[in-house]
């Protein structure tokens, strides 16, 4: 009799550890679960956020380029219809002036947004961003790598393109580096992006820093891409941004 | 040709008609004809057979200058196509290069280098303008290729003569007086290369003489 009790106890004991276990171990399924769906509700948001910012910034910019662009111009041409009908000298300080607001006008536009990547893509955006910020200042940048991409959505060659202008800006704004380097290759599935300087490199508690330097923008960038980030020092000095993406190309 | 008669197509009056006005001081230029459309720009060229120039733009509603281009290169092959832009940007270049347009301004370009431009492209087919000589800049700094150097030998020593001679801005007139040949003969060379090269323009034929370093210059 007793241990017939104590057998049903047992029994009952058991179901209820059993239950217990079980139902902890759906409730953590369905937290993960939970948390999966946050996370791509997120991932989805963030790169709607991006999304509508892009659009803004390559409005703005078409506006700058070919809207006050032109306006400004037809001022320039004017000034110079003028011919010896105004004084050499006050003619030349207009022109001056007026093409400086020009140049200003067209470098704000192409950091905007480069009207190369929306109509060539990332390669040739990234080409020129070379050559045109080889003209602001001493720093030497150079492009190497693939000619072409396949694969790669235009959503995915904006996103690239943003990593890669941070990236290039960090270098050529705080690392005193003379040499920058742009490199992209695809092979087998994969697109890598690397943008490396001779600079004297990141100091590794800014990198972990959420914020500061772009590092901010360039790590939601890459979490939006799916794509892995790393930071390396190169030797003998300078700083490598490393992003690597799976394609379908 | 004396004077030459110029279309301008733009879709900015402002621009138009500041252009025109600086266009009009220059003496080399003829009747001034204005589109504000690639389709305008096909209707003005079907009922004014006399035009010589084109001044394009890229950006225009419509038809904007890609198409505009292409279907001038078909429809008036004798007409010179002059891109007018305010794009800067490589791609746009090389891209409207291939399909045989002759050359490139900036429309912040100065007034010197567009009439000059303007009389050299009408008499020769090519003029260094800053965005030309920019690209062929680009060109010589990568090295010729191999296959593209032993391409040379395809002309012959008078093709290659000539060639040079165009690449340094040299008018054909003058040419036909250095070789002490006619302007005629000149030309023929000219589309002898052409031909052997299957080159659309003679942009393109400089463009390939910096490639394979027949020309070097900078």
């Amino acid at each position: 009799m007793f241990a017939v009790g104590t057998g049903a106890i047992l029994l009952l004991v058991t179901a209820i550890i059993l239950f217990v276990v079980f139902y902890q171990k759906k409730m953590l399924q369905e937290q993960i679960h939970r948390q999966e769906m946050e996370t791509a509700y997120q991932r989805k948001m963030l790169l709607a956020t991006l999304e509508s910012q892009e659009n803004e910034r390559s409005r703005i910019s078409k506006e700058l380029h070919d809207g006050i662009g032109v306006m400004i111009q037809s001022v320039l041409t004017n000034v110079q219809a003028l011919g010896d009908r105004v004084e050499a000298d006050v003619r030349h300080d207009i022109t001056e002036a007026v093409t400086h607001t020009h140049q200003t006008l067209r470098e704000i536009s192409f950091d905007l947004m480069p009207a190369s990547l929306e109509r060539f893509g990332l390669i040739h955006a990234l080409k020129e961003l070379c050559t045109r910020l080889g003209k602001r200042g001493s720093v030497r940048l150079v492009y190497t790598g693939d000619d072409s991409l396949s694969g790669v959505s235009g959503e995915q060659q904006v996103l690239l393109y943003r990593i890669a202008q941070e990236a290039v800006n960090n270098a050529w704004r705080h690392s005193q580096a003379t040499e920058i380097t742009v490199e992209v290759r695809q092979s087998q599935g994969h697109l890598t992006l690397r943008v490396s300087d001779n600079g004297r490199g990141i100091p590794p508690e800014v990198q972990k820093q959420s914020s500061g330097l772009g590092l901010f923008n360039l790590r939601t960038r890459a979490e939006v891409l799916g794509a892995t980030l790393e930071f390396t020092h190169l030797q003998p000095s300078g700083t490598g941004v490393h992003v690597q993406l799976a394609t379908h190309g | 040709m004396d004077k030459v008669n110029i279309c301008l197509v733009d879709d900015h009056r402002l621009f138009r008609k500041a252009m025109t006005r600086l266009l009009s001081t220059f003496p080399r230029v003829g009747t001034l004809t204005e589109a504000e459309n690639g389709k305008q720009c096909l209707e003005v060229l079907s009922r004014t057979p006399d035009i010589h120039l084109l001044l394009l733009d890229i950006e225009m509603p419509v038809m904007n200058g890609i198409d505009t281009a292409e279907l001038v290169l078909k429809k008036f092959p004798d007409v010179k196509i002059i891109i007018l832009t305010m794009h800067d940007s490589e791609s746009y270049m090389e891209y409207l290069l291939d399909l045989g347009v002759h050359s490139f301004l900036f429309k912040s370009a100065d007034p010197h280098e567009l009439e000059n431009a303007i009389s050299a492209i009408a008499d020769n087919g090519f003029f260094h303008t800053a965005p030309v000589q920019a690209m062929l800049k680009k060109i010589t700094s990568n090295r010729p290729k191999r296959e593209t150097l032993l391409q040379q030998h395809a002309l012959t020593e008078r093709e290659r003569e000539i060639l040079i001679l165009i690449c340094n801005d040299v008018p054909v007139k003058e040419i036909a007086e250095r070789l002490s040949i006619s302007e005629k003969t000149v030309h023929s060379h000219k589309s002898a290369i052409r031909t052997k090269l299957n080159l659309k323009s003679t942009i393109a034929m400089v463009r390939w003489a910096y490639q394979t370093g027949l020309v070097s210059g900078f």
